[in-house]
């Protein structure tokens, strides 16, 4: 019993670290890469710290800095890696983190590709709602 | 007719020919398949239930019915397999993975309900990629029931996902078998095979009681001897049902009612197979030559827009909704590639707005595509860039060529894969048809017209005794 509460005390510290710096970078990558995202990035900074008290402290400056300066693929991967590991971390051993990884990688990488396909306000979806009513007996 | 070889490779149409003369009765024909399953099944691994029971029922029945004046049609009393993802009563489903192996999802999939409704047989649940290769296996030994050998050439894989429907077919196990494809799955055994398959358009034969991958990727179709034979066995599982939400309404008939009274028109992809490996190049091409004589061909690029992103990522949320119980559980730790052990988790990093984004592109693409097809009757591609990879160990770096696969899937159009030939070392070659949604009897017309001027359906492997 005493290994189980542990294990779930772990698993639980684990799962809140990792969604917070998910969080955080999720912030500093919906803005993109290229100009205009950078004064939105801003934007995302003040609402991050309006949301998180703690995002004032001078203790998270330092990682805020470095995410402002690292590639942006590299912190969206980073970031739903942490996804991925904050509900599946236990079942992915290190050796297996690597595939998952690069699986992610591929994930992001066609996901930028199709954010450059332009869709305009009235382009829904391919699939389609309908409505259901039993037929009548 | 003799209990010989030729009763194994024989067509649908000669089969219920023989039934209706008297020549062989459905039971004895149920009995010979069953027991060239039980000699040749394990030595392919093709095989995941032989269903010998409900065979011979069901042949009796067809013979009962025969001699009492009803005929279901041209599927009365013809044998068949199914892939193990669709589910039978009483029979165990296993979707081909070890931890289903003894589960039984006591309800006929609307596939088998309406194949036993057309009066065939069922004989067996032929094996598959485990979970349809939704966790990304990158070997032939992801499957329950080992890799699925070629019978061209054992040392070579069958194909997947639906890989026994490939080699059982080719062996001559079953007349017919049914398959299912998300991205290649029917395609691609088919081609390695040799036999003859056919994606239909999504939404045209209903997937209730099938294993599902990717709700809105998934089709089932036959792998059969020739095009005609596939063309009778959609006209018996086609149609709308009310357990499937995503089937049509569109009325679908075979034999058409119609012919086409002028020459084909056909596209081919510029450098579509520059970089394919040279048999398959070289069986393509002449069978080129071949459909010149049929009609016009045109060189056409097709449009560079993100099909494969699209299918990719729609397949990625799809599969990481349908596969979730399994990952959170642990139960694919008992997968038997330890790549599909890890397989899923990374696809659960798909975020719901990539997940829109692709099927809002995806409208788009339909109509591109469907703007593509319009002005001809098929366009020709190769299913695969090589012929069969080894069953052993991991697949490696290969030929390749220009493919209408993710395009096809992603936009729900049906396609046609038949054989070209055999390469060098005895592996077979094919062609594969593709066209506008809902235009299955336009793409069976064209490769029916190359398999009446062809033999390659024919042929058959040497299974050494």
């Amino acid at each position: 019993m005493i290994i189980i509460d542990r294990l779930h005390r772990r698993a639980f510290v684990r799962a809140f670290a990792c969604a917070g710096t998910a969080f955080a970078a999720f912030t500093v990558r919906s803005f993109g890469d290229d100009r205009k995202a950078e004064t939105i990035k801003k934007d995302g900074d003040e609402k991050t710290a309006t949301k998180t008290p703690d995002a004032e402290k001078p203790a998270s400056r330092p990682a805020e800095n470095a995410t402002k300066n690292a590639d942006p693929f590299e912190i969206e991967v980073e970031a739903r890696m942490n996804l991925v590991l904050a509900r599946f971390g236990e079942r992915i051993d290190d050796k297996a983190r690597k595939d998952v990884r690069r699986e992610v990688e591929a994930i992001v990488r066609r996901a930028r590709e199709l954010r450059k396909y332009p869709l305009d306000n009235g382009d829904g979806p391919g699939t389609v709602f309908v409505p259901y009513r039993a037929p009548i007996a | 007719m003799n209990m010989d070889e030729d009763i194994a490779y024989s067509t649908i149409a000669a089969l219920g020919g023989a039934i209706r003369s008297g020549a062989i009765t459905a039971v004895e024909l149920a009995r010979f398949f069953l027991a060239r399953l039980e000699k040749y099944g394990s030595r392919y691994n093709c095989v995941v239930t032989i269903t010998r029971d409900l065979a011979l029922e069901q042949a009796e029945r067809a013979d009962r019915e025969l001699k009492a004046g009803k005929d279901r049609g041209p599927l009365h009393g013809i044998p068949y397999g199914a892939k193990d993802l669709l589910s039978t009563r009483v029979i165990p489903t296993t979707w081909g993975c070890a931890p289903y192996k003894d589960r039984v999802i006591d309800h006929d999939a609307t596939v088998i309900r309406k194949l036993r409704d057309a009066g065939a047989v069922l004989t067996a649940k032929l094996a598959m990629i485990e979970l349809a290769g939704g966790m990304g296996y990158r070997q032939a030994n992801a499957c329950l029931t080992g890799p699925c050998r070629n019978p061209w050439k054992p040392s070579q894989w069958s194909g997947g996902s639906s890989s026994g429907s490939g080699a059982a077919v080719a062996a001559g196990l079953v007349p017919f078998a049914i398959g299912t494809e998300t991205w290649g799955s029917i395609t691609t055994p088919s081609s390695y095979c040799g036999v003859s398959g056919l994606r239909p358009t999504y939404g045209r034969v209903s997937r209730s009681g099938a294993m599902a991958l990717s709700w809105t990727l998934d089709k089932i179709g036959p792998m059969a001897r020739s095009a005609h034979d596939c063309g009778l066995i959609l006209n018996a599982i086609a149609g709308e049902d009310p357990d499937d939400a995503s089937t049509s309404n569109r009325p679908y008939a075979y034999p058409p009612a119609d012919r086409l009274d002028r020459p084909f028109k056909f596209a081919v992809l510029k450098n579509g197979v520059s970089n394919a490996n040279g048999d398959v190049k070289a069986n393509f091409n002449a069978a080129i030559e071949i459909l010149k004589t049929l009609g016009s061909i045109e060189e056409v690029d097709p449009p560079s827009l993100p099909f494969a992103q699209a299918a990719s990522t729609i397949l990625s949320a799809e599969s990481a909704s349908v596969y979730e119980e399994m990952l959170e559980s642990g139960i694919v730790a008992q997968l038997t590639a330890p790549e599909d052990r890890i397989g899923g988790y990374a696809d659960h990093a798909t975020l719901a707005t990539d997940y829109l984004r692709a099927q809002r592109i995806r409208a788009k693409l339909c109509r591109e595509l469907d703007r593509f097809f319009e002005p001809f009757d098929a366009v020709l591609t190769v299913p695969t860039g090589d012929t069969a990879p080894t069953a052993e160990g991991t697949f490696g770096g290969r030929g390749h060529a220009r493919s209408l696969g993710g395009p096809g899937n992603v936009c729900g159009t049906p396609a046609i894969v038949i054989p070209t030939g055999l390469s060098k070392d005895g592996l077979p070659t094919a062609i594969e048809f593709d066209g506008r949604a809902y235009s299955e009897n336009r793409l069976l017309a064209v490769a029916i017209a190359f398999q009446t001027a062809t033999a390659w359906h024919s042929a058959r492997p040497r299974l050494d005794d």
